[in-house]
């Protein structure tokens, strides 16, 4: 009789103290990672940034209402869909606040992956969170070439390199003619001269003559010497490349009073201000955004995304970029099937996914993407689409001299 | 060089160096007068700029008329401003109250280009009026008419400028404050309010070139402090004490940037600060100070 | 018309004038003299107002200059022709003289009180368009107390009016100063020939150190011994 009582108490304190550790280790797993996919990012909300990015958090909101709608990501090594969950703070277009909020987005929100800001000099702060804290960075608006300089496993940009920039709009001047002859004018930034010094290649290598290339500085005011020097070599087209602010509208408001009148003008940073500034005088000026017309999935979701964050995407140009970015976080979760950071970003390095039925993205060793834009047309005062080669070639107009 | 090629230089540069010599002869007024350097001057300028922007785009009036609606009101601030954040310095010894009068200058335009870029009002950072009015051909030289008109205006307000100090008597109090304080002091001249005039008038000037620049060109929030240097270098150049000297400081400079310029158009820009060391070392005072 | 009522002026924290009292009546010429650094520009600083006594009162016609600014005081008939002349050198003879009548009720009076200083000093009316900066010393001289004469001064500081002048001119500027005073201008004349201003002066005071060493009538400071040694060079 003792010996039997004395087993079974046995059994049931053996019983009580499994049940016991499987309550505790149900208690100390964090039962928050298992239930949401978290996302943290800043993005420029006030300072000198927000002209450009101010709909960009309804916009990241938008695909979070997107995606659960139907029910959130799949998630394959726990066997369900997860719902996703994104915190955005206002990094005030400030490299230093924007580093405080994502130190914060790693240790106090928890978050399973990083969204990043606008430009490649907050981005540049921002980072420094990630490797810090082992968090997969998935970068947006950012591709300098000092954001590669170290090598850094945990953050890759869907971005090509600048020199990418205009490659599609001198494959579209092959393809329509019409233009042999070519000015190039940069601002003397990294980022600008990569770009306008990839153009000039481009157009060497299509065949084409560069007959003026220049850099000037960014706080010059009066660009007469430069049109007139222009003018003399008579090019075909002119491209200016210099992102915001007004460098592109004092160039182009000098360059109709002297008479400097090319058979196109391709100003790559087109956006409202500038169509406002001059106004008549914008018609037919040629750009190069992160869009193109079509009626693949990708292209019905994006319209939609935008449309519900309150514009269209010619009108902030780089909206293009964060809906690949959000694409490419959808990709990479699906294919690690987990939380797992490692897992994240091994699955983000190694996409090959589709986009907009013909974008293919890959990252190179360094960290690159292939994302660079699509050629446009300013017309009635929108920008239009000058892709594919063919619609384009048929679409534009060249400007021919007229302001 | 082609000669007309040089002539359109010629002209741009003079264009140029009209509007430097505007803004930058506020400048010197203030400086004259009160002995302080005034960095937040571009700061005027560039708010001017806004406000003349948001003026013509919302009630829809002619941009010279709101220029003429604008300018006006920021010699109230300028004048309140030498009340409000320069005055209160005045009782320090003379050097700190120099030194700290100028650093407040500097604080302000650091304040107001980081508000304005933080404020951004209506959502984007760059603002332009779409105006034009078509370009006179002279054979091949190409006068662009709203730079003359422009031009033209400069020299109105210069000469009306330089005919309130010659024939006003507050226009003579305010040159002889410049020339001897003390013995403006001992004739009864409220030197305090003559500070406050000289930065209302200077300041006038500044927003005027803002509204200037809004037409022909562009402004955003960080145009501010590297005009203030440039016009600096002007001031400088041309001597203190001669608004004659500045005038031909900004017109030289305004030459040299867009003869320099033709070639290359980075050293267009540096090439401002290498005529400022020439002239210096020829000419210590500069090229007409006293 | 004026009484400085036991002031005390410092530099920061360096007294310089040590309980000095004076006084200037209407119609009077009086003289305050002293050797250099002995405080003289320093008390008629404080009577104008640019520099302000820490203790002790200056009373105008009866008023405290305590609450007035200096530009005020000019206005009320309180004129200082000060040392160095500190004239305007881009500024012609008539300009400056035009500067000289500032105040509101000066101008009105322009012309005419032009025409008295021209009076006074001929030369100047030749050369009204003439830049001060071209000028010899003497002429300088006469314009800053022409200058000064310009806003009907009740009372008139002329600090060292002769200083650097030929003595033929010095004499010419004494000449000037009498007939000012017989307009009805009170004078106060800070001087370091010491001789001429006693003769000129009705009463005296002498300054050392920021001290009030002596004072009274002109001629008996004169005759006094130790100041004829000390100050006369007699």
């Amino acid at each position: 009789m003792l010996n039997k009582s004395c087993s079974l108490s046995r059994l049931g304190v053996a019983a009580l103290a499994l049940m016991a550790s499987l309550l505790a280790w149900a208690i100390a797993t964090p039962v928050q990672a298992q239930t949401e996919i978290l996302i943290g990012g800043t993005i420029a909300q006030s300072g000198s940034l927000q002209g450009i990015v101010k709909p960009f958090g309804a916009l990241g909101q938008a695909w979070v209402d997107d995606v659960n709608s139907r029910g959130g990501i799949y998630l394959s090594k726990l066997g369900r869909k997860l719902p996703v969950r994104m915190i955005l703070y206002d990094d005030q277009s400030e490299p230093p606040t924007a580093l405080k909020q994502y130190e914060r987005l790693a240790t106090v929100d928890k978050v399973h992956l990083f969204i990043g800001p606008f430009s490649s000099f907050v981005t540049n702060a921002a980072m420094q969170a990630s490797i810090k804290h082992k968090i997969p960075f998935f970068m947006v608006e950012a591709n300098d070439a000092v954001l590669f300089e170290e090598n850094n496993n945990w953050r890759a940009t869907g971005l090509a390199p600048a020199a990418w920039e205009y490659k599609r709009v001198a494959e579209l001047y092959k393809r329509m003619g019409g233009a042999s002859t070519f000015a190039v004018l940069s601002r003397d930034n990294l980022h600008e001269r990569g770009a306008a010094q990839g153009f000039a290649d481009e157009v060497k290598r299509q065949g084409f003559t560069v007959v003026y290339k220049e850099e000037a500085p960014k706080d010059i005011k009066d660009f007469s010497s430069i049109i007139l020097a222009m003018k003399g070599k008579n090019p075909d087209v002119v491209l200016i490349e210099a992102l915001p602010p007004p460098w592109n509208i004092g160039f182009l408001k000098q360059a109709r009073e002297l008479g400097l009148n090319p058979q196109d003008i391709v100003v790559g940073h087109t956006p409202i201000p500038v169509i406002k500034g001059m106004g008549e005088s914008a018609e037919n000026i040629v750009s190069s955004l992160y869009m193109f017309d079509g009626d693949t999935p990708d292209h019905l979701r994006f319209a939609k995304l935008c449309a519900a964050a309150g514009f269209e995407p010619w009108q902030y140009s780089e909206s293009g970029i964060r809906y690949r970015a959000y694409r490419r976080i959808e990709d990479a979760l699906e294919r690690a099937g987990s939380l797992d950071a490692d897992e994240i970003r091994i699955a983000m390095w190694t996409t090959g996914m589709t986009l907009f039925g013909e974008e293919t993205m890959k990252h190179d060793h360094e960290g690159y993407g292939t994302d660079h834009p699509y050629p446009t047309q300013v017309k009635g005062g929108k920008h239009v689409s000058l892709w594919p080669l063919e619609k384009g070639a048929a679409t534009h107009q060249y400007k021919m001299g007229k302001w | 060089m082609d000669l007309a090629i040089l002539v359109q230089l010629l002209i741009n540069g003079i264009l140029l160096g009209g509007v430097y010599a505007m803004a930058a002869v506020g400048l010197s007024l203030i400086f004259g007068v009160s002995g302080v350097l005034n960095l937040a001057h571009g700061e005027f300028l560039m708010l001017s700029g806004f406000f003349v922007y948001v003026v013509y785009d919302r009630l829809g009036l002619n941009p010279f008329l709101a220029v003429a609606l604008v300018a006006p009101c920021f010699f109230v601030v300028g004048y309140l401003f030498e009340m409000g954040l320069i005055r209160p310095l005045a009782l320090r010894k003379e050097h700190v109250r120099l030194a700290s009068a100028t650093l407040v200058t500097l604080g302000v335009a650091l304040i107001v280009e980081d508000a304005t870029s933080f404020a951004s009002l209506g959502g984007s950072f760059e603002k332009s009026v779409d105006i034009f009015v078509p370009t006179l051909v002279l054979g091949t030289v190409f006068l662009p008419s709203l730079k003359l008109v422009i031009f033209a205006v400069v020299l109105a307000l210069i000469a009306a400028l330089f005919l309130f100090l010659k024939y006003t008597y507050i226009g003579l109090a305010v040159q002889a404050v410049t020339q001897n304080r003390r013995g403006a002091v001992l004739n009864g001249v409220n030197t305090f309010r003559i500070n406050a005039i000289a930065f209302g008038i200077g300041t006038f000037m500044a927003a005027a070139a803002g509204g200037f620049e809004v037409i022909h060109s562009a402004v955003a929030p960080d145009i501010g402090l590297p005009l203030t240097l440039k016009y600096l270098s002007i001031i400088v150049m041309g001597g203190l004490g001669s608004f004659a000297g500045v005038a031909l400081g900004g017109v030289i400079i305004g030459l040299g940037e867009a003869l320099v310029g033709f070639y290359n158009p980075a050293w267009g820009q540096t090439v401002a600060y290498l005529l400022l060391v020439a002239i210096l070392l020829v000419r210590p005072k500069g090229l007409l100070g006293k | 018309m004026l009484d400085v009522d036991r002031i005390a002026v410092f530099y920061g924290d360096i007294q310089v004038i040590f309980d000095l009292s004076l006084h200037v009546g209407e119609g009077e010429i009086v003289t305050l003299i002293g050797s250099n650094g002995a405080g003289k520009t320093t008390t008629v600083n404080a009577i104008s107002g640019v520099l302000r006594p820490r203790s002790g009162e200056i009373r105008y016609r009866g008023v405290s200059t305590a609450a007035l600014a200096p530009h005020r005081l000019v206005a009320e008939g309180l004129v200082q022709v000060p040392e160095g002349r500190l004239l305007y050198p881009g500024l012609t003879v008539r300009e400056n003289l035009k500067m000289g009548a500032y105040p509101r009720a000066s101008r009105r009076r322009l012309r005419e009180r032009m025409d008295w200083v021209f009076e006074l000093f001929p030369r100047l009316r030749e050369r009204q368009g003439q830049s001060v900066a071209t000028m010899s010393g003497g002429e300088q001289q006469m314009v800053a107390i022409g200058r000064g004469l310009m806003s009907f001064p009740r009372l008139l500081i002329l600090d060292e009016p002769s200083i650097g002048l030929a003595p033929l001119l010095v004499r010419e500027v004494f000449g000037v100063i009498a007939e000012i005073s017989r307009n009805q201008v009170a004078i106060l004349l800070i001087e370091q020939n010491a001789v001429q201003a006693l003769t000129l002066a009705h009463r005296g005071y002498v300054l050392e150190h920021g001290h009030l060493a002596h004072a009274g009538p002109a001629a008996e400071l004169l005759g006094d011994e130790a100041i004829r040694s000390a100050y006369l060079g007699i």
